[in-house]
């Protein structure tokens, strides 16, 4: 699962958003290191829809401009649990990869 | 915020077909302007424009291909286009291992490596690079440093139709500037798959490409050039391109759609090569090449305008929800 799919659907677990709202939501997850284009965002909607991990959650019109949200489904929820348990078990390892080379390092470093 | 900025927006969704427009371009728009709104801003970013104009045109293409079929067209593009090359790079320019070397001249020795001479070193550099790119995660460059090679092609070409700017020229030929361009644009429509598998795909496409370069110095007992390669193999090639043909169409009719579309559109390249071999040496074969290639386009259309009913079906499902 690529970057993007992964923070919208992050973004998603929290609740159904729009547009803007997915946008705000990625570029917090991320600590600002994401920003995500609307067109980026709009194809990687359509693709989790055709893949019915996201579905749409009804539109409204605010000061003229319209709005679609979006929820999580029951595949989408899933599939983001499994990505998260994926990332963890990665960091966990790395984790324990750096730490055993931290260990074995002689003291004082390199001359 | 200026009604000029949403009419800019809506122009900029011209991009995208008419179908998605009608259901999701109001929405996008309504998306856009917030993001301005947020920025302070009255006017589209360039990067904005490029990057809808880029999306839209993968929407396009996304309703008339499967997203697995486009990975996989893109992979084999990039695997390929790093191949030919790079088997020109170490068979012809460089030849170390040339079996002719005592009797006759080697372009390292003619020419040195020389970029300007012969651009094949450009090439090689600019698609390994694109390589590299496609293996880190992100893939970031990919796309840029594919679009250099591109206009690269398409420029070299040009510098080939008028001799008299290239005294000592040693190459690259037109049929492989239009081979080049092609695979170029067929990386651009996808994702390529990154890892291993990537590296494998090339070092593959590498084997069978070099093997068949340098066969052709062997059974000829001469240098290996780039014109004998394609003269020797225009033949044999047009023979496996049709068999693949006819693989691709039975595999169409038995529903395999993204198999189908990923053979027929990965054979472009060379179908493209071929077309301008032939209409430059053997004017007759070439225009049977083009009615092929008429077939070949008129089963793509029926396999993708059924993909594009069936996706459509999809699409409409998912907005009803």
């Amino acid at each position: 699962m690529r970057e993007p799919t992964f923070l919208v659907l992050a973004a998603l677990a929290g609740g159904k958003k729009h547009g803007y709202g997915l946008i705000a939501d990625a570029k917090q997850l991320s600590d600002g290191r994401v920003v995500l284009g609307v067109g980026t965002l709009y194809a990687v909607l359509d693709r989790l829809g055709e893949q019915g991990l996201v579905a749409s959650a009804g539109e409204e019109i605010v000061d003229g401009r319209h709005r679609r949200y979006y929820e999580l489904t029951d595949t989408g929820l899933t599939a983001l649990e499994a990505q998260i348990e994926r990332l963890e078990s990665n960091a966990t390892k790395a984790r324990k990869n750096l730490a055993a080379r931290v260990s074995t390092q002689p003291a004082g470093g390199l001359a | 915020m200026s009604v000029d900025l949403e009419r800019l927006y809506r122009r900029a969704l011209a991009w995208y077909p008419k179908v998605w427009r009608e259901k999701n371009a109001d929405v996008m728009v309504g998306t856009l302007l917030d993001v301005a709104e947020a920025d302070h801003r009255t006017h589209p970013r360039a990067s904005e424009l490029a990057g809808l104009a880029a999306s839209g045109l993968s929407t396009r293409l996304g309703m008339f291909l499967e997203p697995s079929a486009r990975n996989a067209i893109s992979t084999i593009a990039l695997a390929t286009g790093v191949a030919y090359p790079l088997a020109y790079f170490a068979i012809q320019l460089w030849s170390p291992w040339s079996i002719t070397r005592d009797s006759n001249w080697r372009y390292a020795e003619a020419v040195g490596f020389n970029a300007i001479v012969n651009p094949g070193l450009i090439f090689a550099a600019l698609w390994t690079v694109a390589l590299a790119l496609a293996l880190t995660p992100r893939q970031r460059g990919l796309q840029s440093v594919t679009a250099v090679a591109i206009l690269a092609s398409a420029a070299f070409s040009v510098v080939n139709y008028f001799p008299e700017t290239r005294p000592g020229w040693y190459g690259l030929k037109t049929t492989t500037m239009v081979f080049l361009a092609t695979l170029g644009l067929l990386v651009l429509i996808g994702t390529p798959i990154r890892g291993r598998r990537l590296v494998l795909c090339a070092g593959v496409a590498f084997v069978v490409i070099a093997g068949a370069y340098a066969f052709t110095g062997i059974a000829l007992h001469s240098p290996v050039d780039e014109r004998m390669f394609w003269n020797s193999f225009s033949g044999p090639l047009a023979l496996v391109l049709g068999g693949v043909t006819l693989v691709a169409v039975m595999l169409g009719i038995t529903r395999r759609t993204g198999i189908a579309q990923t053979i027929t559109i990965s054979m472009a390249p060379w179908v493209a090569a071929l077309l301008i071999r032939f209409l430059s040496h053997d004017p007759w074969s070439g225009l049977a090449l083009i009615g092929i290639v008429g077939a070949l386009v008129g089963f793509g259309a029926a396999i993708g305008a059924a993909f594009h009913r069936s996706s459509t079906v999809r699409r409409e499902d998912f907005t009803r929800l």
